[in-house]
């Protein structure tokens, strides 16, 4: 069984969506090295059109793989302000780098966002077991 | 013998004149176009008809994925599309003329006109015209479609759903105004064929019926944008400009909040399909004279035993409009409901459980409430929802998409609504349909072996998910 890893320096929420925060209140949204080991090979990301907001915990898209379908829910408030469209033509880029080259989402941080679903690495992975 | 006279020859007007023909009454139906209707002539049938074309043409395009190679290039031919079409059309047409003939129905190819609640005066070929008097009157003359005056069609760019059974080439780039059942069928079935299409829906989702869960509608969404067809949600158009080289650029404006960034966008086509909705066909028919009652759209309006405001004369089917689900099933048991009611039985319309299915890629097919619905009219909701794909059949089809949502009673089971989406669903939804009526619990179809491998093991694994300790 391969090692599965979790970034420090993101944060995470039990959904299992990563969010790095950015300087200037934007931030990068992606799922964690456990989705994408459970969902096994992805098939299809489906992402927002940019200029959507979505609130803290809300449904902002899915990701399906052979075996299952799941929702993806916002870790924090936000403005989609950018999306992956690399992940169009090569959806498993989700499962071989899930905190690089799979990222998901750049949002601009609303201001007055609930950060409530927020945890660390270490809560997170202890969430897991 | 009692007489009556039918008007229309849809699914609505023929199950009447059949049934009651059958029951000794004499019967006369006059039909101004074909007999079969909207839906054996310019609905139902053709559209499916050409559904299983472009099934084929789909199929064609994954064999690989199937292990089968040696294909050339498949495509679509239109005139070899169409010429199968007609010829569907043609087999059951003749079949409803040998039924009438075999039941000694008096058909009569003209326009009917009331003249009473018991004389109708029909216009036939050559200026000929006939009275017919009877006892009854059953009215089935359906529905047309809608015509926006912003939008007007013209037959050969700007185009009704009549005209989209009948395109000879397949438009490069298309825009579907109303993402209803048609609109959104229509836009499936033209991508099979190799349109870049795009639907325009004035509401925030895709078939926004009250029937259609919200989850299927964000399924469908997400299918439509899998295989490339665009979707502006919140939006009409606002402007269709014909140009010199017969492309047209559509203007698409907002109706809501969600789709800002289409405000005034334009975009070039070569074809607009507009399919936002139906009116009653009742011009000519006589009905204001007569005294037959409406609604402010013109609508027939009828007791729950098919009757209108005319005691002798009855209305079934789409002229009824939609609080009557416009569906061909429908106008039949209406059909049926307004002969027993001529022959003096009493009998009342049930509109409950009725199964309603759309021909998009994958398949809807729902019968009973929605999750909202059933939460609207105060029920204690459960629901389940059990993915297509993780069915063995479906994973050996290839067919991954979809889904089984049960919605329940909690504490009883009772099922209040099935929607199933996927491959095959219009048919899968006949056994939810039978649950329905017989008031069945997720307990009873979790009682009922269904065989293995089958899709329909999704109906049961989905009732499974809420069949947990019994409240009694």
């Amino acid at each position: 069984m391969t090692e599965l890893n979790y970034p420090e320096e993101l944060l995470y929420t039990r959904e299992h969506a990563w969010l790095l925060i950015n300087q200037g209140g934007t931030g990068i949204v992606g799922i964690s090295d456990f989705a994408q080991d459970q969902l096994d090979e992805v098939a299809y990301v489906d992402l927002p059109s940019v200029g959507s907001f979505f609130d803290s915990g809300a449904e902002f898209g899915a990701i399906e793989s052979i075996k299952s379908v799941n929702h993806l829910y916002m870790p924090v408030a936000g403005e989609v302000i950018a999306v992956n469209d690399a992940l169009a033509d090569t959806p498993t880029l989700v499962n071989t780098e899930p905190y690089s080259g799979g990222w998901m989402l750049t949002i601009r941080i609303a201001e007055d966002a609930d950060r409530s679903l927020l945890i660390s690495a270490r809560e997170y992975a202890a969430g897991l077991k | 013998m009692s007489r009556i006279t039918v008007i229309g020859g849809g699914p609505g007007g023929y199950t009447a004149a059949f049934a009651a023909a059958k029951a000794g009454v004499k019967v006369t139906m006059v039909e101004a176009l074909a007999i079969g209707g909207t839906c054996l002539n310019w609905g139902c049938i053709p559209t499916k008809t050409l559904r299983a074309s472009a099934d084929a043409l789909e199929m064609a395009h994954r064999l690989a994925e199937f292990g089968i190679e040696g294909i050339g290039e498949a495509r679509a031919n239109m005139q070899a599309v169409l010429a199968r079409k007609e010829r569907v059309i043609g087999v059951m047409r003749k079949g409803l003329e040998k039924k009438c003939a075999s039941l000694g129905i008096n058909f009569l190819q003209g326009h009917a006109a009331l003249q009473g609640a018991n004389r109708v005066l029909v216009s036939l070929q050559g200026g000929i015209t006939q009275e017919v008097e009877s006892d009854f009157i059953i009215i089935a003359t359906g529905s047309r479609t809608l015509d926006l005056p912003s939008l007007p069609v013209n037959h050969t760019n700007i185009l009704s759903s009549d005209d989209a059974l009948n395109m000879a080439k397949i438009p490069p780039r298309l825009i579907i105004v109303g993402g209803g059942v048609i609109g959104s069928e229509m836009a499936f079935i033209y991508q099979s064929f190799g349109s870049k299409v795009t639907i325009v829906e004035g509401q925030n989702r895709l078939l926004p019926l009250p029937s259609v869960d919200e989850e299927v509608s964000k399924l469908l969404l997400r299918e439509a944008k899998k295989k490339g067809i665009a979707t502006v949600l919140g939006s009409t158009v606002q402007h269709a400009d014909v140009q010199p080289d017969g492309t047209i650029l559509v203007t698409i404006g907002v109706t809501g909040d969600n789709a800002k960034e289409h405000s005034g966008q334009k975009i070039e086509v070569d074809a607009v399909l507009v399919t936002v909705g139906r009116v009653p066909q009742t011009q000519g028919l006589g009905i204001e004279q007569v005294g037959v009652a409406t609604d402010a759209r013109g609508w027939i309006t009828v007791n729950e035993y098919m009757q209108t405001s005319v005691s002798a004369i009855f209305a079934v089917g789409d002229v009824l409009g939609p609080a009557h689900n416009m569906l061909a099933h429908v106008a039949a048991v209406e059909g049926l409901c307004a002969v027993a009611n001529c022959l003096g039985k009493k009998e009342q319309m049930d509109y409950r459980n009725v199964p309603s299915v759309i021909f998009t890629n994958p398949e809807v097919g729902s019968v009973g409430l929605s999750a909202q619905e059933a939460r609207e009219k105060g029920y204690a909701v459960k629901s389940s929802l059990f993915h297509m794909r993780e069915l063995g059949k479906a994973q050996a089809m290839n067919e991954l998409a979809g889904f089984f949502k049960i919605v329940a009673e909690e504490g009883t089971g009772k099922i209040l609504g099935v929607h199933i989406t996927g491959a095959h669903a219009t048919d899968l939804i006949a056994e939810a349909t039978l649950a329905l009526s017989l008031g069945a619990t997720v307990y009873d179809v979790t009682h009922t072996i269904h065989a293995h491998p089958t899709l329909a093991e999704g109906v049961f694994e989905a009732c499974l998910a809420l069949s947990g300790q019994r409240a009694d």
